[in-house]
C-alpha cells in the first residue's frame, strides 16, 4: 500500500513538473473565474432584451393593429378595432386587463357564438365586468370569469382549466400580477393540466400519445402545486440556464458553470493518453520497470492519477466557479433548491448538492474518454495517437451520434456516446427511446471493462 | 557463497526463431563479469530477461536466491541496473530523478541519495535539468540510479556506449571499486573485448543465443596464446641465422626482416640462452631479442565468435 501510494506520488510529481500541465491549469483558472464575469456583461448587453412570455403592448403597438385592421377589413373588424381602442382608452397595455377586455367585448356582441345569454344578462356581465376593469377589482372579474365558463354553451378543456384558474387564484388570493410567481405558477400549473386532459381525451380517441411528453406536464403540475403549497418562491430547476431564461443570477449562472467540465474533459485525456506512452516514448519506462514493483501497481498508479486529477480539476472548478458567480452576482437564493419530480412526488435537493450532482454526472463522460485515452496510450504508446482519438471521442461522438439517431441506426444504441449523458437519460431524454440509468450504466461498465483490460494487456503482458 | 545470479536454462523465443539456447551460468559478489557476444548474441535478451523487462519462456532466473519468476519484487529489489541508453526524466533535475527511484524502492534515504551524487561525482550538477547533461553525465546518473538502494547485483548494458576514453576510464574505476570494495556483483555486458580485459574478472561469451564458455580473464590470455612463448630476434644475417637455428628449424621463422621463434614456455629461459649463444658463436651479429607481444583477446574473441566452438578449457 506504501508503494502505491509513493508510486502515485511519483506520477503527481511528473505532472506537477511538466510546463504543459501548468499551462492548462491557467487556462482552466482564467475559464472559471472569466466565466461568471463573462455573463455579467452579457447581462449588461441584454438589458432591456425582453425575455417575458407575458403579453405587453405599448399604445403604438394597439395603434398598428388597428390601422392593419381597418386596412384589411377581416371578419368583425369593427368590434376588434372598438376593443382595442377601449385598450388604448383605458390604458390597458398588460397584466390580467387584457384578457377580461377580450372576454368582454366576447360577452358584448357574442361574436363566436358560446354564450346564450338574454340581452339583459349580457347587460348585467358587461356592466360588472366594465367596472371591475376600470377599477382594477380583479377578484369581481375572476368571480364573473368563472361564471362565464359555466355558461359555454361548449366547454372545452381550456375553458374548463381557465375555470379553474380563477377559481383557484380567488380561493387563495393571490393577486393576478406578472411580477407575483405565485400567479405564475399557477398559470403553468393550470396549463399543463389542461395538456394533461388534451393528451388523456385524445388516447381515449385511439391516437398515440407520447408518453414522456404527458409526463414532462404532469411533472409541471406536481412540481407547481408543490411549490405553492410549500411557498416556494425561487426554484433553482427554474434557473438553471440564463442563455435559456435571461435572468441572471447566482444559480442560472453558476448551474451552467458545469459547460467548464469539457475542457476539463481535454485535460484529462491530454494527461492520460501521455502519462504511459510518454515512458515509452522518452526512454525511461526502462528505468520505471527496473524497480521492485510489478507492473500492475505502476499501470494503476498511473490511472489513479489520472482519474483523480480530473477529479480535482473538477473540485477546484466547482469551488472557483461558486465564489466567482457569488461574488458577481450576489448571494440571494443562496439556500434554495431544486425541485425535481420522481414517480409523482416533488422532491427538493438543496442547490449546492444538485449542482455538485451535475459536475459528477458530467465527469463520467471525463472518466470513460480518459479512459479510452489511458487505453490507447498503453497499447500504440503514442501520446498524438491517444489524445487525437480520445478528443476526437469526447468532441466529435455527439455529432456521429446525431447521424446515426436520424438514421434510425437501432444498434447505434449501445455505442458509448448514447449512453454518457446520464443527466440527459435521467430526465427521460435520452438519444434513444427506452434508455434507462441502468441500461446507461451497464453500457458504460462494459466498456470501462474493455478499455482498462486493453491497457492492462498493453502495459503488463507486451514487453519493453 | 549464494550467487548474485544464477541463470538455469533459460530459453527465450521471439514468436518461432529460439533467441537463447539454454543459457545457464552463474556470478558472484564481488566480482566485475563481464557479458560478451556480438550484436545481435542475445546479451541484451538475457539482462532483460534478468530484471523483468522481458518474460522468459523456459528455465529461471534466481537473484541472491529469489527467483524473478515467484518472487518478482523480492528478487528485484536486488536488482540495480542501466539497460540500452540512461533515459531519464528531461524536464526534471537529476536529484528529482533519483527522488522518483528512491521512492519506489524503499529504504533509500536523503542521505544515500547524496552519497551515490558524490560516487558518480555528480554533485555540482545535480540539481541542473538532465535535458542539459550530456550522455556522460546521464550514463553517470543512471549509475547513481542503479547503485541507490545498494543493489547485490548491478547489470549495465554496454556501459561506456557513447563515452570518451576519460569517461570510460572513470565508468571502469567506478565499477571496480563496487565490485571489490562493496561486495557487489557487477555484470557489464560488450561488444568490446579490449574493454572486458581491462574490467572484468571473469568473461562469459555468448554466440547465436548460445553461451559458448565462461572464463577467468586470464584463462582467455594464456589460451590465446597456448604454451608458447615468442620473441623477435633482430640479426644482421638472417639467412645464416635460420641455418644455425636448424636445431629449432620448425620454431624459426623467417618474418619481414627479423626472425621469429617460438619457444615453450616451461623452459623459455634456458632455451633462449641457447639460441643466443648460438647465433653469436656463429660470427651472426644480434641485435636485440624482444618477446612478441601477445595475441590481443580482441582476436581471441573474435576467433571463438566465429568458430562458434569451445575450444578454452
Amino acid at each position: 500500500m506504501g508503494k502505491l501510494i509513493n508510486l502515485i506520488k511519483n506520477e503527481y510529481i511528473k505532472i506537477s513538473l511538466k510546463k504543459s500541465t501548468w499551462i492548462m491549469l491557467i487556462i482552466l483558472l482564467i475559464g472559471c473565474i472569466g466565466y461568471p464575469l463573462a455573463a455579467k456583461f452579457a447581462e449588461y448587453q441584454l438589458v432591456g432584451d425582453n425575455y417575458s412570455e407575458s403579453e405587453k403592448y405599448s399604445i403604438d403597438d394597439y395603434k398598428d393593429q388597428i390601422a392593419y385592421l381597418k386596412d384589411v377589413k377581416t371578419e368583425n373588424w369593427e368590434t376588434s378595432v372598438e376593443c382595442i381602442q377601449y385598450k388604448i382608452d383605458n390604458n390597458i397595455t398588460d397584466g390580467w386587463r387584457i384578457n377580461a377586455v377580450d372576454e368582454l367585448f366576447n360577452v358584448k356582441y357574442n361574436i363566436d357564438e358560446s354564450y346564450a345569454f338574454t340581452s339583459e344578462q349580457t347587460n348585467n356581465y358587461v356592466n360588472s365586468m366594465t367596472s371591475d376593469i376600470e377599477s382594477g377589482n380583479w377578484k369581481g372579474y375572476f368571480q364573473t370569469a368563472v361564471e362565464l365558463m359555466d355558461a359555454k354553451v361548449t366547454k372545452d378543456v381550456y375553458s374548463q382549466s381557465n375555470r379553474e384558474m380563477y377559481q383557484y387564484c380567488i380561493d387563495n388570493d393571490i393577486r393576478p400580477d406578472e411580477n407575483n410567481w405565485k400567479y405564475k405558477t399557477v398559470l403553468e400549473m393550470k396549463s399543463a393540466e389542461s395538456e394533461m386532459k388534451n393528451l388523456d381525451e385524445s388516447k381515449k380517441a385511439g391516437a398515440y400519445v407520447n408518453s414522456n411528453k404527458y409526463k414532462h406536464y404532469e411533472d409541471i403540475k406536481v412540481k407547481s402545486e408543490y411549490r405553492l403549497q410549500n411557498n416556494i418562491k425561487f426554484d433553482i430547476s427554474e434557473n438553471t440556464s440564463w442563455v435559456n431564461t435571461g435572468e441572471f443570477n447566482f444559480w442560472s449562472v453558476f448551474c451552467t458553470t458545469t459547460m467548464i467540465c469539457s475542457f476539463i474533459g481535454l485535460l484529462v485525456i491530454i494527461v492520460g493518453g501521455g502519462i504511459v506512452s510518454s515512458e515509452f516514448s522518452g526512454g525511461t519506462i526502462k528505468f520505471l520497470l527496473i524497480n521492485p514493483v510489478k507492473r500492475w501497481k505502476i499501470l494503476f498508479s498511473k490511472y489513479f492519477t489520472t482519474i483523480s486529477f480530473g477529479y480535482i480539476l473538477i473540485l477546484i472548478t466547482y469551488l472557483i466557479s461558486a465564489v466567482m458567480s457569488l461574488t458577481v452576482f450576489g448571494a440571494d437564493n443562496l439556500s434554495a433548491s431544486f425541485i425535481s419530480v420522481s414517480d409523482g412526488a416533488a422532491k427538493e435537493i438543496p442547490g449546492f448538492l444538485y449542482v455538485f450532482k451535475s459536475y459528477m454526472l458530467d465527469s463520467v463522460e471525463i472518466v470513460v474518454m480518459a479512459s479510452l485515452a489511458f487505453a490507447i496510450s498503453s497499447v500504440a504508446r503514442s501520446s498524438a495517437l491517444a489524445i487525437g482519438v480520445s478528443v476526437m471521442a469526447f468532441f466529435g461522438g455527439n455529432t456521429v451520434m446525431l447521424i446515426l439517431s436520424q438514421l434510425n441506426i437501432s444498434w447505434a444504441r449501445y455505442l458509448i456516446w448514447a449512453n454518457v449523458d446520464l443527466s440527459g437519460i435521467i430526465e427521460g431524454s435520452g438519444m434513444f427511446m427506452g434508455q434507462t440509468l441502468t441500461s446507461a450504466l451497464a453500457v458504460i461498465a462494459v466498456h470501462m471493462v474493455i478499455f482498462l483490460m486493453i491497457a492492462w494487456d498493453g502495459f503488463t503482458r507486451r514487453e519493453v | 557463497m549464494t550467487p548474485a545470479l544464477k541463470i538455469e536454462h533459460l530459453n527465450k523465443y521471439f514468436g518461432k526463431r529460439q533467441i537463447l539456447h539454454d543459457i545457464s551460468f552463474e556470478t558472484y559478489p564481488g566480482e566485475v563479469f563481464g557479458f560478451l557476444g556480438p550484436n545481435g548474441a542475445g546479451k541484451t535478451t538475457t539482462i532483460k530477461i534478468a530484471v523483468g523487462h522481458l518474460r522468459l519462456d523456459e528455465g529461471d532466473i534466481i537473484i541472491n536466491g529469489k527467483s524473478v519468476v515467484r518472487k518478482y519484487e523480492e528478487a528485484i529489489a536486488d536488482i540495480g541496473g542501466i539497460i540500452e541508453n540512461p533515459e531519464f526524466y528531461k524536464y526534471m533535475t537529476g536529484m528529482q530523478n533519483l527522488r522518483q527511484y528512491a521512492r519506489m524502492r524503499g529504504n533509500v534515504s536523503e542521505k544515500r541519495i547524496n552519497e551515490v551524487v558524490e560516487i558518480v561525482g555528480l554533485k555540482k550538477r545535480i540539481n541542473d535539468k538532465v535535458g542539459k547533461y550530456s550522455l556522460g553525465m546521464r550514463q553517470r546518473l543512471g549509475v547513481a540510479q542503479a547503485i541507490l538502494h545498494r543493489p547485490k547485483l548491478l547489470i549495465l548494458d554496454e556501459p561506456t556506449n557513447g563515452l570518451d576514453p576519460a569517461g570510460i576510464k572513470e565508468l571502469r574505476d567506478i565499477l571496480k571499486n563496487l565490485a571489490h570494495k562493496e561486495n557487489i556483483c557487477v555484470i557489464v555486458s560488450s561488444h568490446l573485448m579490449s574493454e572486458m580485459e581491462l574490467m572484468c574478472d571473469r568473461v562469459g561469451i555468448i554466440v547465436n543465443g548460445k553461451l559458448t564458455g565462461v572464463h577467468t580473464v586470464e584463462e582467455m590470455i594464456s589460451a590465446a596464446s597456448g604454451d608458447k612463448e615468442q620473441f623477435i630476434l633482430r640479426v644482421s644475417d638472417c639467412q645464416r641465422a635460420i641455418e644455425v637455428l636448424d636445431f629449432v628449424s620448425d620454431k624459426a621463422v623467417l618474418d619481414d626482416g627479423h626472425i621469429t621463434i617460438s619457444v615453450e614456455k616451461e623452459n623459455s629461459d634456458e632455451e633462449l640462452f641457447e639460441i643466443t649463444s648460438r647465433i653469436i658463436s656463429r660470427g651472426v651479429k644480434l641485435g636485440t631479442v624482444a618477446p612478441k607481444e601477445n595475441k590481443k583477446l580482441e582476436d581471441v574473441f573474435i576467433e571463438l565468435t566465429k568458430s562458434g566452438g569451445s575450444q578454452i578449457g
